[in-house]
């Protein structure tokens, strides 16, 4: 038999096999990896030494026959290293995916998911990224492989940063960075870390296009999985924002040398080589307020109405992170003693005589849309309401407003959610995956806002319906490593409001691993 | 903001005081203004900035304008003058200052540095 022939066979044949998922990713990979190379790799070698042979002897023929053997033979053995040098940057999908099919070592324990990622990231290079080739992979992720015994879990870690992938492609940006920071929350026997680290580096890329260098800081030095490039992000992401442990210049080249994409990242290294190695102190790195736009003379002379505006301007005006609870009471404060005064009473009174319009109406509009404002930046900025729960008149109002607004929001989601569960209206696994996601981070939102009193009181309403959720996965539709990462983040959730009951059931399902 | 920052009597360049004819008729000036591309009537100042102005936002102030119940309201917003002397301390909507970072690198494209997109030549932006 023609040997490149057997070895396409022999992997096509363990490709085959690689869609059952075991439990110990290492050893498989290991086994079908050296199996490859035990079987493949004399083989190659002997094709070599033909190809050797018929150059010294000058034999063309002969060069032809051994070059198309080693050509055939090369992908088998080398697949990784074919599919990331020439088939990813020239966008070629399909084949990334075949080819990727044979990377027993480095997606080792989830190669089908490695070969969705693998083409996945072909089409992100591409700049047409056409829908019908996302499709493609969609359904090849989708795809489920005839198996004699039922697999522990179909959808792990690898097929979440695929899914991720393939929403950045379709241009969801805010679904793919939900979606690949998601990925290493599940235990780590059902992702391959090739996955995570793809994971990780998409998140800083994200990062650093929105110049966001505190997340690309974060997401670098909290990554599960380290890679050179990440720890060359870290470091200039930590001189960019100031944040210690700051390395040295010669750290840094060190790291630039060692990292792939030299060329490409090397107006980063210029950039972090320009900022200074001291820490920056913590006051330094806050965004420091504009200048007042009226000066003291202009307010001075402005009625009740004239101040608080001009106090209102100032919160408008100012960057989000730079605004506190103390602006915003005394904005609130500024309009409640504008709002009762006898001048704004006249004056409403006045122009709606001229106008012919009603000044009560004016008055009731006035408040709500002064409410609305207020709210609209006490919720851009994430400003806690606990900070605002000890004012009175309009900011007590809008804080009493905008909590009675979160818990209805929660408790509609929930509602919506737990309905479909009841039901077992089934959606496929990974948009589970993306709806426990969606009400996660509602409920981090809302808590961000308002504090630990909602988390107790949201925690008892998500705590069943998400429970409902992770046990149909877990027990009925072969998804144990999505269900236990959802009791994962249950259990953390019940310790942190200490909710003795729900700590002893999460702690027994987490206990159930997968 | 848009309360603020497309106040009809921003828009328009008026105090609050004039009359239904003075709306009128600087609506009609800048409408004008803006057909033959005049650049004092291009923008406008609030409170908040410096806006872009167009014919568009041109016809929806003075719609307002002409309802009573909205032009009250309006009047109220509209109380403090934009400043003047400490204009240059107002935002302005081309160079917004909110949200800005005293990071002074970049701006990169990340994901074009990592390999997730193909690099574009310049000829190509």
């Amino acid at each position: 038999m023609n040997p490149a022939v057997f070895a396409g066979v022999f992997a096509v044949l363990l490709a085959g096999r690689s869609s059952e998922r075991t439990t110990s990713p290492l050893t498989s990979g290991v086994l079908l990896a050296s199996t490859v190379w035990l079987f493949v790799g004399p083989l190659w070698i002997l094709e070599l030494r033909e190809l050797a042979g018929a150059i010294v002897d000058r034999d063309g023929l002969g060069m032809l026959r051994a070059l198309a053997m080693v050509s055939l033979t090369t992908p088998v053995l080398f697949p990784w290293l074919i599919t990331r040098t020439l088939l990813i940057p020239f966008g070629r999908a399909k084949l990334a995916w075949l080819i990727t099919r044979m990377s027993f070592w480095n997606w080792r324990g989830d190669v089908r998911s490695g070969a969705v990622i693998a083409a996945s990231l072909a089409i992100l290079r591409r700049a047409d990224q056409p829908s019908e080739l996302i499709a493609w992979a969609e359904a090849k992720r989708d795809a489920t492989a005839p198996r004699q015994n039922p697999v522990r879990w179909k959808s792990g870690g690898a097929t979440i940063v695929a899914s991720g992938l393939l929403a950045a492609a379709r241009g969801d940006i805010r679904s793919a960075r939900r979606l690949l920071a998601s990925a290493s929350e599940l235990v780590v026997e059902s992702w391959p870390r090739r996955a995570v680290q793809v994971a990780s580096e998409w998140l800083c890329a994200e990062a650093i296009e929105r110049g966001d260098w505190r997340q690309v800081e974060f997401v670098a030095r909290t990554s599960q999985v380290g890679s050179r490039m990440l720890e060359l992000l870290a470091s200039v992401a930590a001189r960019l924002t100031g944040v210690a442990p700051l390395p040295r210049d010669l750290i840094l080249r060190l790291q630039w040398l060692l990292a792939p994409r030299r060329r490409a990242t090397r107006p980063l290294l210029a950039a972090a080589l320009a900022t200074p190695t001291t820490p920056k102190p913590r006051d330094e790195r806050r965004i420091r307020p504009l200048e007042p736009a009226y000066s003291s003379d202009v307010l001075d002379q402005a009625g009740p109405l004239g101040l608080a505006l001009a106090l209102h301007v100032e919160l408008l005006r100012q960057p989000l992170e730079a605004l506190h609870a103390k602006q915003l009471i005394q904005v609130g404060q500024a309009w409640d003693h504008a709002l009762a005064s006898e001048a704004l009473d006249r004056q409403l009174r006045e122009r709606a005589l001229v106008l012919g319009s009603r000044s009560d109406q004016a008055l009731r509009t006035l408040i709500d849309e002064v409410e609305a404002d207020l709210a609209e930046r006490i919720r851009a900025a994430r400003l806690p309401l606990a900070g605002l729960g000890e004012c009175e008149g309009l900011v007590e109002r809008v804080v009493r407003r905008m909590h009675a607004d979160l818990l209805d929001a929660l408790e509609i989601a929930t509602s919506a959610f737990e309905a479909r569960i009841d039901a077992r209206r089934e959606l496929p696994a990974i948009d589970e995956w993306q709806s426990f996601l969606a009400l996660r981070e509602q409920h981090a939102d809302a808590i961000a806002l308002a504090g630990p009193d909602l988390r107790r009181l949201a925690f008892t309403q998500l705590h069943g319906p998400i429970c409902s959720l992770a046990v149909w996965l877990w027990n009925d539709r072969s998804e144990r490593a999505l269900g236990n990462a959802i009791f994962q983040w249950l259990l953390n959730e019940a310790i942190i409001v200490d909710d003795a009951e729900a700590i002893r059931l999460q702690e027994k399902n987490v206990a159930c691993g997968i | 903001m848009s309360r603020i920052a497309a106040n009809p009597f921003f828009v328009l360049g008026l105090r609050p005081d004039c009359g239904r004819a003075d709306v009128e008729r600087e609506g009609q000036k800048l409408l004008a203004m803006l057909e033959v591309g005049l650049s004092p009537a291009r923008t406008y100042p609030s409170p908040l900035g410096v806006h872009e102005r167009s014919a568009e936002r041109v016809r929806e102030a003075m719609a307002e304008l002409r309802d009573p119940e909205r032009r009250l309201i309006h009047e109220l917003w509209a109380t403090l003058p934009p400043p003047t002397a400490t204009s240059t301390n107002a935002a302005s909507e081309h160079a917004p200052a909110s949200g800005d970072a005293p990071i002074s690198a970049g701006p990169f494209e990340g994901f074009t540095l990592l390999g997730f997109r193909r690099a574009t030549r310049s000829s190509d932006r």
